[in-house]
């Protein structure tokens, strides 16, 4: 097996950790080792606030030796809606358990109360909908006491009458709001091709006092779009924002993500080891 | 555009695929078509339900088949927005809907089915069970008058049909013919981290449930004498944890 903790990085990085996601695929072999397999891991929140059973188990041994980020899909920050309180109550129950390094969510509206579509959905990126986050932003924080940190999405289709973009909407946030934001790569990249901007020039506009974590996935070619997909490797496009990106990480928690066919542990430790390769060159 | 407003067209435009309002207000991905970038949000909302339904309900899956599995499901879906925070949550009406739909008079027992699968994955996600000998502090002239509550963990079942059968048949290949038209019961029990279903005779079945309500050891026994030895040799080998009461 490989360890990815055995490569180590420069002094000037010891802060960033690199990890990866708690999914069951793996759980055989992890429930085989009391070892620290990586930086740390992170979870879903919503598939371990209703469980006691063997996920919870999983998580509970995991975190023994590894710190654990928790990741929401379901907060429907950015929605119209009444925030839900139960599920709110019951984040802040997991949060108060698990104690996560980070806890994040997306930047982004799920459905209605009534009716939640399940998926990570984009919004107008207009003043009315920036002052409307902001303040839910805060309550959630505030409810919570902790930081919120705000993933960027993957989108098929935006809003054609947008005030700001997607970045410029994120650093205002952050600015008035106090949370901090995931920087998904793949998202941005993926997003880069399908709306038609440059991924490099939108990634200079990110303000990186505020990112806190990072992303890294591979995406699937539709042919007439790019679709995040969380099914492969990472692919080049993405390892070069990285590499762009490095002079300014200084504490960050960066993740392999990989949610559709998933592969075995040791694929994941070897993304894991070229992160570290290439924030090792960083000087 | 206000948010709201626009997040009530989304909205109406995922539910309904004749609803062109969203269309004009968007800027499609890539080369697709404003149509088309809604599509893959609508198809996306239906495929999540789909793959949630079908694995909370592997064994009505197996049964069905791809195509009417996957036909029903999408009915369901349709008749059911999720409300739910959580995909494991959704579909936790699908037992009482198969009971009544055209589906069951073809396959009858699905509704016990996907009730039995249901119980089985609460189960899953509850805390583990310490298990023990359940008699093993009671002096035998003591047991006869003995009476005992049930772990709640532990359910018993009993179906004109062989469901126990096809539910630890579910993950197999499904084209293998079904032998569900003889009557079975059986007890479903989370041991430790463990779920098990142990097959019950009907007598067994009854004295559990005797038991279960409350009647003594001694007169909750039914059935022959064979029945009754093995039913406690059951209990005592797995451990099952029942609480022996005051």
């Amino acid at each position: 097996m490989l360890k990815a903790g055995s490569l180590k990085l420069n002094q000037a990085d010891k802060n960033i950790l690199v990890g990866v996601g708690l999914r069951h695929t793996h759980f055989p072999y992890l429930e085989s080792t009391q070892e620290k397999v990586c930086d740390f891991f992170e979870v879903i929140s919503e598939n371990f606030m209703n469980t006691l059973g063997r996920p919870r188990r999983m998580l509970d041994h995991v975190r023994k030796v590894h710190p654990i980020a928790m990741h929401g899909v379901s907060l429907s920050i950015a929605s119209s809606d009444e925030l839900d309180t139960k599920y709110l109550s019951q984040l802040r129950n997991l949060a108060q358990e698990i104690n996560p390094i980070i806890l994040s969510d997306h930047l982004c509206w799920t459905g209605g109360n009534a009716h939640n579509l399940h998926n990570l959905l984009p919004f107008p990126y207009t003043n009315e909908a920036l002052e409307h986050v902001i303040e839910r932003v805060q309550y959630v924080q505030d409810y919570l006491q902790r930081p919120l940190t705000l993933e960027n999405l993957s989108a098929y289709l935006s809003y054609n009458k947008n005030e700001m973009d997607e970045i410029e909407f994120m650093n205002e946030l952050c600015q008035k709001a106090g949370c901090s934001i995931l920087l998904d790569l793949n998202n941005l990249y993926v997003n880069s091709v399908n709306i038609g901007f440059d991924a490099k020039k939108a990634l200079s506009k990110i303000n990186f006092d505020y990112v806190k974590q990072i992303h890294l996935a591979g995406y699937s070619d539709f042919g007439t779009h790019l679709f995040d997909t969380h099914s492969k490797e990472v692919q080049e496009p993405v390892w070069e924002l990285l590499k762009l990106s490095k002079s300014k990480l200084s504490d960050q928690a960066i993740l392999i993500e990989w949610d559709e066919d998933i592969p075995e542990f040791d694929v994941l430790l070897a993304e894991v080891s070229k992160v570290k390769e290439i924030l090792k060159d960083k000087a | 555009m206000k948010l709201a407003d626009f997040q009530k067209t989304f909205l109406n435009s995922i539910q309904d695929d004749q609803n062109i309002e969203l269309q004009s207000l968007i800027k499609p991905a890539g080369t697709l078509s404003a149509a088309q970038a809604i599509q893959v949000y609508r198809g996306d909302y239906k495929a999540r339900l789909s793959e949630a339904i079908g694995e909370l309900y592997e064994s009505i899956w197996y049964v069905l088949g791809d195509e009417e599995f996957f036909s029903v499901a999408k009915e369901y879906i349709e008749s059911h927005p999720s409300s739910v925070k959580e995909l494991g949550s959704y579909a936790k009406d699908f037992p009482i809907y198969l009971k009544t739909h055209p589906l069951s008079e073809d396959f009858p027992f699905l509704s016990q089915l996907a009730e039995f699968e249901q119980i089985f994955w609460k189960f899953f996600h509850q805390a583990e069970t310490q298990i023990y000998d359940p008699f093993i502090d009671i002096e035998a002239k003591d047991l006869g008058a003995s009476t005992f509550s049930f772990p709640e963990q532990c359910r018993l079942f009993s179906w004109p049909w062989s469901i126990d059968k096809i539910f630890e048949a579910r993950s197999g290949e499904s084209d293998q013919e079904l032998d569900w038209d003889q009557p079975s019961s059986c007890m479903l029990v989370k041991l430790n981290q463990r779920i098990s279903v142990f097959k019950l005779t009907h007598h067994q079945y009854r004295t559990l449930c005797n038991i279960c309500n409350g009647d003594s050891i001694e007169s909750s026994l039914e059935g022959n004498p064979e029945d009754v030895s093995s039913l406690f040799s059951l209990l005592r080998t797995q451990m099952i944890p029942l609480r022996k009461k005051s």
